[in-house]
């Protein structure tokens, strides 16, 4: 278990991916929002790895300097051929940006559909215990991904269609947005896959930055804290937030 | 707070201070007299007044305090330009002490809830004439005279009392005279104290039939935990409760509260938190519009 997750519940999602919490008795509010960040750390990302690191870190700060910092947790993994948690749910006070010093370790294939699957059921999960203490919460997904999925072990695209809907049906979330974001480098076959994969998943919006440069990688962070701050402004609504449009 | 159905503006205001702005905890609600113009003005100042009068006069003298609230709250009134009768409300104070003590003083109508262990208290103020008597009338004898002449002198107290370990709770019902002097309570190492506005007596289900204030209270209070934003949470799922079953209530609602459960005090209505240690071991009793304490011992 990684340090990071020291003081913090471990939780099993009903496909027994693990994760870690804050205890709910350790929180004070009244509402929520859960923010999941998945992010791809295959051997195609090594190009850009010091900028994904940094527009990890640029999320964060932003997340820390928002009006309803008092109101998110976030959750932050990384996936190869495994699924790694650098931190499971925690509250932003929590979170250093030095946490996110060379979080970006650098692995081999692409397990997509498990990081999707892992991602929508730790937030669905925690989200059913936080309503069982009487806590409002909904949640917000990011994955980013440069490659199409190949690690997985089969588990499909259409597992993570069934946790989205399970999600809704349960209506422990208030809202689940799950945002896939493209690092396609312009390559059409891949935005094509990625295109037909958020659809088959069952993904609320799909995003294409093209080419990972620092400039679209600072443009991205914007856009995550953006939506962010949205889904968390819609709490208490009974809605989710309109998806925020991503411009390079 | 919750604005009733007939409203447009909340005339209730609730609010709260924890042990780190303030030396003692406080809980406050004030409900603006529905007839009176600028009342959620004067709801607001009376309640920060009364914040105010936490940290400069025991509250175990509540003429003292109700005296020094109306007096300032009307010197601000003033200032403002508005009419003394902007500060026609209810007011509702609970101030923890340092000795894990809390006194609750109730001017006009209202409820306060005291759950200390094994025993629940719902103590219910109403007044038969359908006006309470609001500490603002004392800045006028010709209004106190008024008051007097329309609505008669007369306020119902309701205590239900129920332990854990019975089926049936205990009722005990008083009346006096003293409208204008203030009902005061004691209560020592309580889990919890909340106050609520009389909204709690204007809910009604679908058909339009009167939900009973003891079922909405018990349903305000049916908290997972003290910690944190005990009471929004409450709230938020009270709420949702009373959509789904299509009840409504037309008068506003706020509450406010001083949660124990951890070494540290809570205090919240729908924001802030606050600290103090309580103390084991004491009785809590009801004191007589003259502020004596007729203490009815613990069981």
């Amino acid at each position: 278990m990684s340090l990071l997750n020291k003081d913090l519940e471990q939780l099993q999602t009903a496909s027994n991916f693990k994760f870690s919490a804050t205890k709910v008795t350790d929180l004070g509010a009244s509402e929520y929002t859960l923010v999941v960040i998945a992010c791809d750390t295959s051997g195609s990302v090594s190009d850009y790895h010091d900028e994904l690191e940094k527009m990890l870190k640029t999320i964060l700060k932003s997340c820390q300097h928002s009006p309803r910092k008092e109101n998110l947790m976030l959750r932050l993994t990384t996936f190869s051929d495994q699924l790694s948690e650098t931190h499971g749910f925690k509250l932003l006070d929590q979170i250093k940006e030095s946490d996110y010093d060379g979080v970006i370790q650098i692995g081999g294939m692409t397990a997509l559909h498990a990081a999707g699957v892992d991602a929508v059921e730790s937030a669905t999960l925690y989200g059913r215990q936080l309503m069982g203490n009487e806590i409002l919460a909904n949640a917000i997904v990011f994955i980013i991904t440069d490659g199409a999925e190949n690690a997985s072990g089969g588990i499909t695209a259409g597992r993570i269609n069934k946790a989205v809907k399970a999600a809704v049906t349960e209506e422990t979330l208030e809202s689940l947005t799950v945002v896939l974001v493209g690092v396609t480098r312009d390559d059409k076959n891949l935005g094509q896959y990625l295109e037909t994969f958020k659809n088959d998943a069952g993904i609320t919006q799909y995003i294409d930055i093209g080419t990972a440069t620092p400039g679209k990688l600072a443009k991205l962070a914007q856009f995550v804290s953006h939506s962010i701050s949205s889904t968390s402004q819609a709490l208490g609504s009974g809605a989710p937030s309109k998806p925020i449009a991503f411009s390079v | 707070m919750e604005i009733g159905s007939t409203h447009r503006v909340c005339q209730d205001y609730a609010l709260t201070s924890p042990e780190s702005y303030h030396q003692y905890p406080t809980a406050i609600i004030c409900d603006g007299c529905s007839d009176s113009e600028n009342v959620d003005v004067g709801a607001r100042i009376l309640a920060h007044i009364a914040m105010l009068s936490a940290n400069v006069i025991p509250h175990s003298q509540p003429l003292v305090v109700g005296d020094f609230i109306i007096q300032q709250a009307d010197r601000v009134i003033q200032m403002l330009g508005l009419d003394r009768t902007a500060l026609d409300a209810t007011l509702l104070i609970a101030v923890a002490q340092d000795t894990g003590r809390v006194t609750i003083n109730m001017w006009g109508d209202g409820v306060a809830v005291i759950r200390s262990a094994g025993r629940t208290e719902i103590i219910h103020v109403n007044f038969p004439s359908g006006a309470p008597a609001y500490l603002s009338y004392g800045l006028s004898k010709s209004r106190t005279e008024g008051y007097a002449n329309e609505f008669g002198l007369k306020r119902v107290v309701t205590i239900i009392r129920k332990y854990d370990t019975e089926q049936t709770p205990s009722v005990l019902e008083r009346q006096d005279t003293e409208v204008f002097k203030p009902l005061a309570w004691t209560t020592c190492a309580p889990e919890y104290v909340l106050l609520a506005s009389d909204g709690v007596n204007s809910f009604e289900d679908e058909h339009s039939v009167a939900i009973d204030y003891h079922q909405i209270v018990r349903e305000l209070t049916a908290f997972k935990s003290l910690t944190g934003e005990f009471i929004r949470r409450r709230m938020n799922f009270f709420n949702r409760k009373m959509r789904k079953e299509n009840n409504s209530h037309y008068d506003d609602l706020s509450i406010a509260g001083i949660s124990f459960e951890q070494p540290r005090a809570e205090t919240e209505t729908a924001q802030l938190d606050g600290g103090v240690q309580p103390v084991a071991g004491c009785s809590s009793g009801m004191a007589g519009a003259d502020g004596q304490i007729c203490g009815d011992g613990p069981r």
